[in-house]
């Protein structure tokens, strides 16, 4: 048995004199103490205290309180004259209960009739003389359990029998056997009672396994709950700090972009600044070589007006020979009647060749001077002569326009 | 007793002179209500004039047993006021109050002493439980309400304070 059983059933026993136990509770008591001598003991003493000791301590508490003020002699009197007219009016049923003298035969016979019952009883019980005299020691006890409200079970149907006898030994008889069949069936009912007791119990214990293995399940549930939650809060913190990160690198990244492109300008002015170098350079170069360069020949051109006088020079070249020709034009197209859209092209001749053409006209920075360079020896090398012509724009393939400065190469250099 | 069982309606009159007092105060607590208690009173002496034949002197004074007669009736009608179920009070009381061997009728002194021992050892929550059953006839959803306490709470502490009473009276040392 259970102790956590056993102590359901102590409290039960307890209870039963409240009257507040069902009956289920009432019926799985009694089959509990119909073996568990403690708890019938321990019924019993909780019967003794309810019916006996407890109405005496209920009369010491009521004098205790007080309770009604004390009757006077008058009403003391009329109710005493009430109870002896009811005596009267309810005469039929007032007759006391005195001891009946019972003739002698009875008891005989209810003692022959009890002899037969019991030796049909140890005749036909399947268990044998020691389980009909637990019977027959249970019998009282549950009489007793009986006293309270509503008599159940086997013993409450034997207990009239044998209470009353009736009639003759025959009909004795028929009641015995009556009530042995009677107690055969509750038997049957009660071991029925037992296996369903016992079901129920199996049921609780796996009732109570599962809710074990689920409050196992639940508590690993929470740990995991918790470690997630951990987790969760892990990678929140994480994420806010590489979002911070995120930003600051955002910052760090137009910090750059805005230097990067600070540098950028400052490349590009002095990537400007280094093409002017290079362009100074370069002419500074061509510059060294032309003062540089052995015989050279520099020579101005002047165009001589209508009175004789020579007026300002607008051409100038520096012819090194075989080498290198440099022809500076100034102001071709401020000559009044040259035209806008056109091209100045310079030719060489020699003086068995054909007329080539040099190339056209440049100008340069300051746009008033015009350049031609020329550095291809071998054509140096046969001309005799160079002029340039007003051509149309892009040049022509021979001259067609008005020549307008014309310089001769075979000369002596005028600075060896 | 032996008088009244004989049929003697003078000595059930000194019987209810004596022990009139006594048996109303028991149903008027428990009934709450004078007209009750003095129907009940009518009631438990026409049972004793009926039903003498069943004392038992040997288990105790015919005082004891008068109140025994009147606590469960004045505990019955209370449930049948209640909850106005019918019921036949007069077979109850005579299997309740029949010869049984273990039947004691417990005279006014020892039931003093068990009633100081009962409030010097059970708690108050213990006390009021038993008592407000006991003596009031409360049933404990009554109680409950009464206290303001759960049903489950009440029960236990009437559980508890009747082991503790019952430990202390069928001890060695009981009373």
């Amino acid at each position: 048995m259970n102790p956590h059983f056993h102590d359901e059933f102590v409290a039960l026993s307890a209870l039963y004199h409240s009257g507040e136990i069902s009956e289920e509770e009432w019926a799985l008591l009694q089959i509990h103490m119909a073996y568990c001598d403690p708890c019938h003991e321990r019924f019993l003493q909780y019967q003794q205290i309810a019916s006996d000791l407890v109405p005496a301590m209920a009369a010491v508490a009521a004098s205790e309180a007080g309770g009604l003020p004390e009757q006077s002699s008058e009403a003391l009197r009329a109710a005493e004259q009430r109870l002896m007219s009811r005596l009267d009016s309810d005469s039929p049923k007032a007759v006391p209960v005195q001891k009946r003298k019972i003739p002698w035969q009875i008891p005989v016979a209810l003692a022959a009739t009890l002899l037969i019952a019991v030796t049909g009883l140890i005749a036909f019980h399947p268990f044998g003389p020691r389980q009909e005299a637990q019977v027959e020691s249970n019998h009282p006890r549950v009489q007793e359990a009986h006293s309270a409200p509503a008599p159940t079970g086997p013993e409450a149907a034997v207990a009239p029998t044998s209470q009353s006898p009736q009639g003759n030994p025959a009909n004795l008889e028929k009641q015995v056997l009556a009530a042995q069949a009677q107690l055969k069936q509750s038997r049957l009912e009660m071991a029925e009672i037992e296996k369903k007791l016992e079901a129920e119990q199996a049921a609780r214990t796996q009732l109570s396994q599962e809710r074990d293995a689920l409050n196992q399940k639940i508590t690993v549930a929470q740990a995991e709950v918790a470690s997630l939650n951990t987790q969760s809060a892990s990678s929140s913190a994480n994420a806010n700090q590489q979002a911070a990160r995120v930003v600051a690198l955002e910052e760090k990244v137009r910090a750059l972009n805005a230097a990067i492109e600070d540098k950028d300008t400052a490349l590009n002015a002095k990537d400007r600044m280094l093409d002017l170098d290079r362009d100074f350079l370069a002419h500074d170069r061509d510059i060294r070589d032309l003062i540089g360069a052995r015989n050279l020949y520099i020579a101005d051109i002047f165009d001589t007006a209508a009175n004789g006088k020579t007026a300002k020079p607008f051409g100038r070249i520096f012819y090194t020979k075989d080498r290198s020709l440099v022809f500076y034009g100034f102001d071709l197209d401020k000559r009044g009647d040259t035209k806008r859209d056109v091209a100045f092209q310079v030719w060489g001749r020699g003086s068995d060749k054909p007329v080539v053409s040099l190339g056209l006209f440049y100008q340069d920075d300051t746009n008033k001077r015009w350049i031609l360079r020329c550095n291809d020896a071998r054509s140096l090398a046969r001309l005799d002569m160079v002029f340039v012509t007003v051509e149309p724009p892009g040049g022509s393939s021979k001259p067609t326009g008005k020549q307008l400065l014309r310089a001769y190469l075979q000369i002596p250099p005028n600075h060896p | 007793m032996e008088q009244v069982c004989k049929g003697s309606r003078d000595a059930l009159a000194l019987l209810f002179r004596k022990h009139n007092r006594a048996v109303r105060n028991v149903a008027y607590r428990i009934l709450r209500d004078e007209g009750e208690a003095d129907d009940l009173v009518q009631e438990v002496f026409l049972f004793l004039f009926q039903k003498a034949a069943l004392f038992d002197a040997s288990k105790g004074s015919a005082s004891s047993w008068i109140i025994q007669i009147a606590y469960h009736r004045a505990i019955n009608r209370r449930q049948y006021l209640t909850v106005r179920q019918h019921y036949d009070a007069l077979e109850l009381e005579e299997q309740r109050l029949g010869a049984g061997e273990r039947r004691l009728f417990v005279d006014a002194l020892v039931a003093k002493t068990c009633l100081n021992r009962l409030r010097e050892q059970v708690s108050t929550e213990q006390r009021e439980a038993l008592e407000f059953h006991f003596f009031d006839g409360y049933t404990f959803r009554e109680i409950a309400e009464k206290t303001g306490q759960t049903l489950g709470n009440v029960r236990n502490h009437y559980y508890r304070g009747l082991e503790r009473l019952r430990a202390c009276i069928f001890s060695k040392e009981g009373v």
